[in-house]
């Protein structure tokens, strides 16, 4: 479970740690990936796991748009004209997605449904395996992509220094369109998995926001190594209330772990101590 | 010093008047309870939007997360009256404190964090206390609790709920005015410009901001105990709603942020909006152009439609700066 929190939130810390941008309206773009894969999966008959290279690149152009068409224009305001706009953005994809599927729950159904690996007594159902092999990919994928290519060293550039990076030639820019892209791209991979391991809606982003954002300030705002750490334990201390405490407290742990997180050690685990928020 | 009858015959003052007699004689003139029932709404969303705007407005601290004042509120009244059968005047107030202790409380933490981080810790808040109240078997659960009616008939039982909330209304409207013109929202608004230069202008930012957020809870509480024992019935789910903390935010954003006369245009103009949207497109529409009005008012209009007299020119000269600018 942990891995699919990692996806979700890596895209999420990402932004923030490149554009200083909080987007708000992340998880209602994950939503976005799972009604597109549960869509192509029911209607066009795509293996749901496939619809993966589907959802990515849809994702990105959805969020290159966020930011050319709105994120851009308010980049010379202050962080909270850019914020409200996004709970705007929020409330406009949250109910269109409610107006083109219902509101009502909706499942993937696949081949993997209730297959399991055994190994010893212990059974892993195939599906999260699978899930947790994509979001390895994924996450493997975006380390070489931010350590090995010239755009991904110019976005690294950028957040750590952005007018030095401007200075030396970096067209931040279009740094920041590529960012929102591909975090964007990366909350449509969360989506398709969550949508093939779980039931969903569209007012089900909330949850998330809580998850995705305690996993983003709990490791460290702007850190994906953070954030990876974080989803892990996160999604431990999840399954622990679920199991000892109650399924029905376990969305609550989220936003208490966040709620403490943000009072205890506001900068994460592995965020920059010096970093005022 | 101009004597109190010059001052009665200023256009602000002369409207002022205009519209309290409007409100008071409003319900003999329209008593469909229909018509009540919008007015209502409008008040209770004045009381809403108004404290929202202390610490949102005035110190820039934006809550995505003031329906918890609203729905504790609710809550309170209705555990205090089905449970201990305590009389509704008494479960208001007491409401209100209950949200002014929770604001307490989580102000003292949560205000350290700036900008983005607040408005996300109060949603987290929200939404926690949505969980808790929803597992907790004594309020009902996730089925809520009904409330017993007010045993007036039909015909009239809407105008004491119609005098309450706009008496509320006008309280909420006055204590907000009166900090606006005090200390206390001159540091608000010294905080909103730049908070460590007011840090280092010796204003304890902390003390004055959690004043603002305590405030700012006590009127949602109050009208969110009127609002429940007005419906005559509570639950998690729409006690609770993000719908209001997104209406709040909308209407705010429409009106004028950090200004006294927007929450009320904004309040309005949205009830009314809402109640005939609600007749010719579905909820969900509706939603989806909150948001666009929400990202086009950011984008183009950012000191809300308010600011439209002082973009074309006022002639009192004095425009606000917003932190939106």
């Amino acid at each position: 479970m942990g891995g699919v929190y990692a996806v979700m939130a890596s895209g999420l810390s990402l932004i923030f740690g490149v554009t200083r941008v909080t987007q708000i309206a992340h998880t209602v773009l994950i939503i976005v990936g799972c009604y597109l894969s549960f869509w192509l999966a029911g209607s066009v008959g795509v293996d749901p796991f496939l619809s993966i290279l589907i959802t990515v690149p849809s994702l990105f152009i959805i969020g290159a748009l966020i930011y050319k068409l709105i994120v851009s224009h308010l980049s010379k305001g202050p962080p909270i004209a850019t914020l409200l706009a996004l709970f705007g953005v929020v409330l406009i994809v949250e109910n269109m997605v409610g107006i083109l599927w219902s509101t009502d729950y909706q499942a993937i159904y696949s081949i993997y449904q209730g297959r399991a690996i055994n190994i010893g007594n212990l059974g892993i159902s195939l599906p999260r395996l699978m899930a947790f092999g994509v979001t390895a990919i994924a996450m493997v994928l975006l380390f070489l992509f931010l350590r090995y290519t010239e755009t991904g060293r110019a976005i690294r550039a950028t957040s750590q220094d952005r007018e030095t990076a401007q200075v030396l030639g970096v067209n931040v820019g279009k740094v920041f369109l590529i960012v929102f892209g591909i975090s964007t791209a990366l909350a449509g991979v969360g989506g398709s998995l969550m949508g093939i391991i779980y039931s969903f809606y569209p007012a089900l982003h909330w949850q998330w926001m809580g998850v995705v954002f305690s996993v983003v300030v709990l490791g460290g705002l702007g850190s994906i190594q953070g954030a990876a750490l974080a989803a892990i334990i996160i999604g431990i201390v999840e399954s622990l209330t679920s199991f000892f405490i109650g399924t029905q407290w376990a969305p609550a742990v989220a936003f208490i772990i966040l709620l403490i997180t943000l009072m205890v050690r506001p900068h994460g685990l592995l965020g920059a101590k010096e970093e005022r928020i | 010093m101009r004597s109190w009858s010059i001052k009665l015959l200023e256009p602000k003052m002369l409207a002022t008047i205009a519209l309290l007699v409007f409100i008071t004689l409003f319900p003999l003139v329209f008593h469909e309870g229909y018509y009540l029932h919008i007015m209502i709404l409008i008040f209770i969303y004045i009381v809403l939007v108004e404290s929202w705007n202390l610490p949102g407005g005035f110190a820039g601290y934006i809550s995505f997360g003031h329906v918890l004042f609203f729905g504790m509120g609710g809550y309170t009244t209705g555990a205090l009256i089905n449970l201990f059968g305590i009389s509704p005047a008494i479960t208001f107030l007491t409401g209100g404190a209950v949200a002014a202790l929770l604001a307490l409380l989580f102000g003292g933490i949560s205000l350290r964090l700036r900008g983005s981080y607040f408005a996300i810790a109060t949603l987290a808040l929200a939404v926690t206390g949505k969980f808790v109240i929803t597992n907790i078997n004594a309020l009902g659960g996730a089925e809520g609790m009904l409330l017993p009616m007010l045993l007036w008939s039909p015909e009239f039982e809407k105008i004491p709920f119609y005098y309450g909330t706009a008496g509320i209304a006008a309280v909420t409207i006055l204590i907000m005015y009166k900090i606006r013109k005090s200390n206390l929202g001159f540091r608000l608004l010294a905080i909103r410009e730049d908070e460590d230069k007011a840090e280092a202008a010796g204003i304890d930012t902390t003390k004055y901001k959690v004043i603002a957020f305590i405030i700012s809870s006590f009127f949602p509480g109050i009208v969110g105990g009127i609002h429940a024992y007005y419906i005559g019935y509570i639950n998690p789910a729409s006690n609770f709603s993000i719908l209001y903390s997104a209406n709040i935010l909308v209407m705010a954003i429409f009106g004028g942020i950090g200004t006294i006369g927007g929450p009320i245009i904004g309040a309005t103009f949205f009830v009314i909006l809402s109640e005939i949207l609600s007749y010719t497109i579905g909820g969900q529409y509706r939603l989806v152009l909150y948001g666009i009005i929400l990202v086009l008012i950011t984008m183009f209009l950012p000191n809300g439609v308010i600011s439209i007299k002082e973009r074309i020119g006022s002639k009192e000269g004095r425009i606000e700066r917003s932190f939106l600018d």
